[in-house]
């Protein structure tokens, strides 16, 4: 009788253990897996074509997670407007005929990240 | 009002607009009001223009082309002068302004109808220096050297995008400049006939990603004005301007840069009572001649209004 007991203390302990020790290695395994990008992250910028010649025109968009994003950007030669909050037209003159850099820059209360894709401009006709 | 005073207003004209072709703006103002007939020591001199400036054509070489996307380009900038005399062979000028607008018109149906930008625009400071006071009578002789500091906005963005390189108020580039300037009346002290060249070297431009140096800029003119009862003036000025090609990254040069353009150029002066002047100024191309394919310039129009003043010291006997 009292083996019995304390048999089934012993039982009741190895499962509490057994227990705590799962549910504790998985809240540690969820802490893992809380990636810190989860709170901002840029995937991806993504052009609907990156060679092409002046005045036409293409999309960039970018892929980014987090909350209260805030989207900037910037290219050194060529013109962009926005069409959405995570896209923008992009087209560039004759000036602008080159390898050029269009850079987005995603932030919030987190930080910020960027993101660059190329973009070659070649002329239209040979005159 | 002296003769000498109104010889030397042509070089306002010379200096004071500056349109060429380029990729998609009207260009900027060259940022100098050029007006230097030597300001006795302790005068100031207070200046305001303002300026419209539109561009809708685009060229390659000598002849229009029709491209997409653009339709035309303008910029409406006021700017604020001051000079003072230092020596009496020395002075020397500030300005300042601001672009109410720099705006790039789309053609209908694209994402948008516009991009604009507005912003303060370069510092210009020049020193000017009268070698020679007088070689006859009225004549002047003007060395010039100055700098343009682009204190101004160059990240303006709309919704987030900035705006092109082109648009943004500022040109982004350090330039130093020197120019020569001779008047001299013929006939009669009432005519007279001027030369005027300017020389522009723009440093490279290193912002993040964007490294670009601007082709040398070079002008000559040449024109004639006349005096009407020394309240009145009339000036023509024929000039030439020259822009080097620009080089981006690496050294490599822009195709789509560089140009030949002569400019006629009408001014009207009108001499108010207690130094007070107001000018009403425009520049013309008669002809153009761009590498590769740009925008150019259709015309410049410009209204300036300045006084001089010697300010008195009431406490001094």
């Amino acid at each position: 009788m009292g083996n019995a007991v304390i048999c089934s203390i012993q039982r009741g302990i190895y499962i509490a253990i057994l227990f705590i020790c799962f549910f504790g290695c998985q809240k540690e395994n969820l802490n893992t897996n809380a990636d810190p990008s989860d709170k901002l992250a840029l995937d991806s910028l993504v052009a609907t074509k990156k060679h092409i010649v002046t005045w036409e025109e293409i999309t960039v968009k970018a892929y980014a997670r987090g909350e209260n994003l805030k989207y900037e950007w910037y290219t050194n030669h060529g013109s962009m407007v926005a069409l959405d909050s995570v896209t923008v037209l992009y087209w560039a003159c004759p000036t602008c005929e080159g390898l050029n850099v269009i850079e987005c820059t995603v932030s919030n209360e987190f930080g910020s990240i960027s993101d660059t894709v190329m973009i070659q401009v070649d002329p239209d006709h040979v005159p | 009002m002296s003769h000498k005073f109104l010889l030397l207003i042509p070089v306002f004209a010379i200096l004071s607009i500056k349109g060429f072709g380029q990729c998609c703006s009207a260009g900027n103002p060259l940022g100098s009001n050029g007006i230097n007939d030597g300001l006795p020591v302790k005068e100031w001199q207070f200046m305001t223009s303002y300026r419209h400036s539109l561009s809708k054509q685009y060229y390659h070489k000598d002849h229009e082309v029709d491209v997409p996307l653009v339709e035309k380009s303008y910029y409406d900038y006021q700017s604020l002068s001051i000079g003072y005399g230092i020596l009496k062979w020395m002075n020397i000028n500030a300005e300042i302004g601001y672009f109410y607008n720099k705006t790039q018109i789309l053609e209908p149906g694209q994402a948008t109808d516009e991009i604009r930008a507005k912003g303060i625009g370069d510092l210009a400071v020049n020193l000017r220096f009268l070698p020679v006071k007088s070689l006859r009578k009225y004549s002047q002789l003007i060395v010039s050297g100055g700098v343009r500091i682009p204190v101004g906005a160059f990240d303006e963005q709309i919704d987030g995008v900035t705006v092109p390189v082109s648009l943004q108020p500022s040109s982004g580039a350090l330039k130093i400049n020197t120019s020569f300037y001779y008047s001299t009346p013929v006939i009669s002290p009432d005519f007279s006939i001027n030369s005027f060249a300017l020389y522009e070297y723009s440093n490279t431009i290193e912002e993040g990603y964007f490294i670009y140096q601007y082709g040398d800029y070079f002008q000559f003119s040449g024109g004639m004005q006349y005096n009407v009862k020394k309240l009145l003036s009339f000036l023509l000025n024929l000039k030439y301007e020259f822009r080097g090609k620009d080089q981006r990254e690496n050294e490599m040069v822009v195709e789509s840069s560089g140009s030949h353009l002569i400019l006629v150029s009408p001014q009207i002066t009108y001499n108010f009572k207690r130094g007070w002047s107001t000018m009403l100024l425009s520049d013309l191309p008669v002809y153009k001649f761009v590498h590769g394919e740009q925008l150019t310039n259709s015309y410049a129009v410009q209204l300036s209004l300045y006084k001089r003043i010697i300010f008195i010291n009431p406490f001094k006997n």
